[in-house]
């Protein structure tokens, strides 16, 4: 009888550890499957934003590439003004002249640059055959992009936006081969929103959020 | 020992009935996260198929324009009469742009995708999930327009949940 007894005690639980052990393993299954689905989501959303950033600065780049801010950044002595219209929006940027004194800052790499009033830095720029050509003018503006809709055909609703600069410089002044150039640089973020800088307040990116992206576009105009 | 028996019996009843409740929610929990689970992978992968064919759309329209101004048309030929209230299409595979949305096409959803060596709105091929429209915005009202807004409008129904992916970017009557 204590033999019997001892066999009945040695089976009970067996079940129960079974059904604990089934259970373990289909939850298992479950969490792979929610993890590789989960970071498939989060890739499949990155590329999309993504999307979003690069057609952010390609519209800076449609803009920049108009004639007014392309080839009239002005030449000679003075901070030039040009007023253009783009995305729905009328605005006076100004080009300032740029000489190796004024990018006073240097990074880790010693590359020289100056950060505006936004806190973003400008580096200067470096042409194709490595020099770097002085005075650069530089224009530095902000960018909103609305997209539209049936509900709002005309007004629209903001999206993206983008961080543009425009330097100018020319080659053999007053020379037989003066020839202006005009690099357009323009960086789109898919996440903005209405920010004060100081006295300004521009639609522009949020660098602190997550979902921020950035992707960047430059035209070169040789 | 017939007493002892039958208690043990009553034991192992009791057990099985505990462990098939635990096996009933252990396993019902992970069925529900592993559906959601595959629901999201689903998701992902028509999200990721509705952003390339809304790039491709963007792409062919930006390309029109780049071939308008290099033949020395009117920059938006065959791309003007795209408005809010009748919507394009444009797909790589066509040489023509998709207008006219008549009664195969939702308006609000824009131009039923066909599957047949790619993605195509002329009819094509087997049906797909997938619709697709843009429609140019004026920056402008008075004189020439230079400038455009580009909306792209991808939409899809995963289920009964509609899902609409829509793209943006200015085009301009400017060279690279």
């Amino acid at each position: 009888m204590t033999k019997i007894l001892n066999t009945l005690h040695l089976k009970r639980g067996y079940t129960l550890l079974f059904a604990v052990l089934v259970a373990s393993l289909a939850l298992g299954v479950a969490v792979f499957i929610l993890s590789v689905s989960r970071k498939q989501y989060i890739l499949s959303a990155a590329a999309r934003e993504s999307m979003y950033s690069m057609y952010a600065s390609d519209s800076g780049i449609e803009c920049g590439a108009l004639d007014p801010l392309r080839n009239d950044w002005g030449n000679g002595a003075g901070s030039p003004s040009r007023s253009f219209s783009c995305a729905g929006l009328t605005q006076s940027i100004t080009f300032l002249r740029r000489y190796p004194a004024d990018f006073d800052k240097s990074d880790s790499n010693f590359d020289k640059y100056y950060t505006d009033i936004y806190g973003d830095k400008h580096y200067a720029y470096v042409d194709s055959q490595g020099n770097t050509p002085y005075p650069q003018y530089e224009a530095d503006f902000r960018l909103g992009f609305k997209e539209y809709s049936r509900t709002s055909p005309t007004s629209g609703k903001e999206s993206t936006c983008a961080l543009m600069s425009i330097i100018g410089y020319t080659t053999d002044l007053n020379g037989p081969d003066e020839k202006k150039h005009t690099i357009i640089q323009s960086r789109g973020y898919n996440v903005c929103k209405w920010l004060t800088y100081g006295v300004e307040t521009t639609y522009g990116p949020v660098l602190s959020s997550p979902r921020t992206v950035e992707r960047a576009r430059q035209l070169i105009n040789e | 020992m017939n007493t002892t028996h039958h208690t043990t019996r009553a034991f192992t009843i009791i057990e099985t009935l505990v462990a098939v409740a635990i096996l009933m929610i252990a396993v019902a929990g992970p069925l529900v996260i592993a559906s959601r689970g595959l629901r999201a992978a689903l998701y992902s992968r028509d999200q990721m198929i509705a952003s390339l064919l809304g790039q491709e759309s963007m792409e062919v329209v930006k390309n029109i324009r780049s071939n308008n101004i290099s033949l020395g048309l009117n920059w938006v030929q065959s791309l003007g009469t795209c408005v809010v209230t009748a919507p394009c299409d444009a797909s790589a595979l066509s040489a023509t742009i998709r207008s006219g949305c008549s009664i195969e096409c939702n308006w609000s959803t824009g131009y039923p995708l066909t599957f047949s060596s790619g993605y195509r709105s002329d009819g094509q091929g087997e049906p797909t999930l997938f619709r697709r429209m843009f429609f140019l915005t004026p920056m402008s009202t008075s004189g020439p327009i230079d400038e455009y807004t580009v909306n792209v409008v991808v939409s899809w129904t995963e289920g009964t949940v509609p899902n609409e992916l829509r793209l943006t970017s200015q085009l301009t009557n400017s060279t690279r």
